[in-house]
């Protein structure tokens, strides 16, 4: 089980959280994200 | 009394009053309904991860699961595979979203921001009633392990010990709101970080080192190192990592820490330093694993305090205590804070209509204190077996109202009023019922997770059945 979670799961979720951040969390996707609330800040 | 007594008392003596003064600082930045609910929205990245991260864990962290891990080996660590995944999800798939929506939607609470999601009043105080009932109960348990902790360590009356903290925590709570909670977590984090650094490898060494640990854990059983064992079977280990999944993702207390972030570009940041304190808080199981092998005869949940009391050197030993009961404090803090934003914001600001922004705003306060005052009095003198079946499904019990319509809310346009209604309330319907029928004999899991899973279902699948989307929220948040 040690080998399981240290070896398999932990740089499972690793990966998965970099390749999400890669593809959804990019400047444009925040940009396109808190589009609207530069409007609301403006007013 | 010895040299070590007096160093734990100066210590804890100190460590009390920098949470008071974080409590009078945080109370004079705390002047708005804003500023109590989400700190202004002003938290940085390493405030976020380590009030997440500390929340997150509480004494159970510390005691129960390393009991767990002392009682059962190492197929335990399928709790701390759910763990990991279901702090992660949360931050990656919900963070930013809802950090943006609730300020698109001027929403400061859950139930707020899933009244605004769906215009529906009646899922906002639906939810805040819930969140009141299920976290009351969680309190006054918490208050339970304060006293126990605090009275044994210190050797000073277990009612003493509960009234000397709980006012305290319920101070700091009333008078800075997320200010204060975010803050002292930060102090209380970082005891709760330190002492792992010290527990596991002390832990290894003491047992002779990894390979001689397993070693002898697998004479106590062959099953003791195994992926599944010891009642750990691949069905609980699948219910127990969905489970963890989705629980935390309809936590009220973790989405006002999503709200108060200042730039929705530092959630790399959180989530990075929030994956690092989770680890280390996951690794220690090692104590308990320690523990069975040097000291197989005491009690499960002492196997941490044990490896303390023996392996410790003095003034790490101070920290060590400090550590646990700071895991307690961050998790009473944080469920206190949303309650009262519930009662206070949900309840009386938005249900009941009440206009005058300071008037609620010493509601929220008043009730921060009166209902840590109830906690703190059933921690003293009123337990009865309700209380603690409601503490046995506290998280589940507010997930199971919540997390289908903040979910399918973030990413599906046509998650509708109907959709997150029905999803709610038949999933709460259906927990309570289950958690009334069955108590704590059967594992919260197997009651738990369908619940979870069904208010998800419920929620995409109802609204695409019955009920229309409101295309002005969908534009606000959607574009």
């Amino acid at each position: 089980m040690g080998i399981f979670y240290y070896v398999i799961n932990l740089p499972l979720l690793l990966v998965f959280s970099i390749l999400h951040m890669n593809k959804f969390w990019t400047e444009e996707k925040f940009d396109s994200l808190s589009k609207g609330l530069e409007k609301e800040d403006e007013k | 009394m010895g040299a070590n007594s007096i160093m734990m008392y100066l210590g804890m003596g100190a460590f009390l009053i920098v949470l008071l003064v974080i409590g009078l600082k945080a109370g004079k930045k705390t002047t708005t309904l804003d500023s109590f609910a989400v700190a202004g929205r002003s938290f940085g990245p390493f405030v976020l991860a380590i009030t997440i991260t500390s929340t997150y864990g509480s004494a159970s962290s510390y005691l129960g699961l390393a009991g767990m891990a002392f009682k059962s080996g190492w197929p335990m660590m399928w709790i701390w595979v759910g763990c990991m995944w279901g702090i992660v999800l949360p931050i990656l798939l919900l963070g930013p979203k809802m950090r943006v929506f609730s300020q698109k939607l001027k929403s400061t609470t859950m139930p707020d921001y899933i009244a605004k999601r769906y215009d529906s009043s009646f899922l906002r105080t639906f939810s805040a009633v819930v969140t009141v009932i299920f976290y009351t109960a969680n309190i006054v348990a918490q208050f339970r392990g304060v006293g126990v902790l605090i009275g044994t360590a210190f050797n000073i009356d277990y009612k003493l010990a509960v009234v000397i903290f709980g006012s305290i925590i319920i101070f700091y709570c009333a008078a800075g709101g997320l200010y204060a909670v975010g803050w002292t977590d930060a102090v209380q984090g970082i005891f709760m970080m330190l002492i792992i650094v010290f527990l596991v490898p002390i832990s290894i060494k003491a047992s002779g080192g990894l390979a001689e640990m397993n070693m002898r854990l697998r004479e106590i059983s062959p099953e003791m190192t195994r992926v599944f064992g010891n009642g750990y079977t691949p069905l609980l280990a699948l219910f127990i990592v969905v489970f963890y999944s989705l629980l935390q993702m309809g936590q009220p207390n973790i989405g006002s820490r999503f709200f108060a972030l200042k730039n929705v570009k530092d959630f790399k940041k959180v989530l990075i330093l929030t994956l690092f304190g989770t680890l280390l808080m996951s690794s220690v199981p090692w104590a308990g694993f320690a523990a069975r092998t040097l000291f197989p005869e005491i009690t499960p949940d002492y196997a941490v305090p044990t490896m303390i009391m023996n392996y410790f050197p003095s003034l790490i030993a101070v920290i060590a205590v400090i550590a646990i009961m700071c895991a307690m404090m961050t998790t009473i803090d944080g469920l206190l804070h949303s309650i009262s934003t519930s009662i206070g914001l949900d309840i009386v600001r938005d249900s009941m209509g009440e206009k005058d922004e300071k008037k609620v705003l010493n509601i929220t306060r008043g009730s921060t204190i009166i209902v840590g005052l109830l906690a703190m009095i059933c921690a003293l003198f009123w337990y009865p077996p309700f209380l603690s079946m409601l503490v046995f499904g506290a998280l589940a019990g507010v997930g199971s109202c919540t997390v289908g319509p903040i979910l399918v809310g973030v990413f599906d346009k046509k998650a509708n009023r109907v959709g997150a209604t029905a999803g709610a309330v038949v999933s709460e319907l259906l927990f309570c019922g289950l958690l009334i029928g069955f108590g704590s004999s059967v594992s919260i899991f197997y009651i738990g997770t369908p619940c979870l899973v069904l208010n998800i279902i419920l929620t995409f699948v109802v609204s695409r059945l019955a009920g229309k989307p409101d295309k002005e929220i969908v534009a606000i948040l959607f574009g």
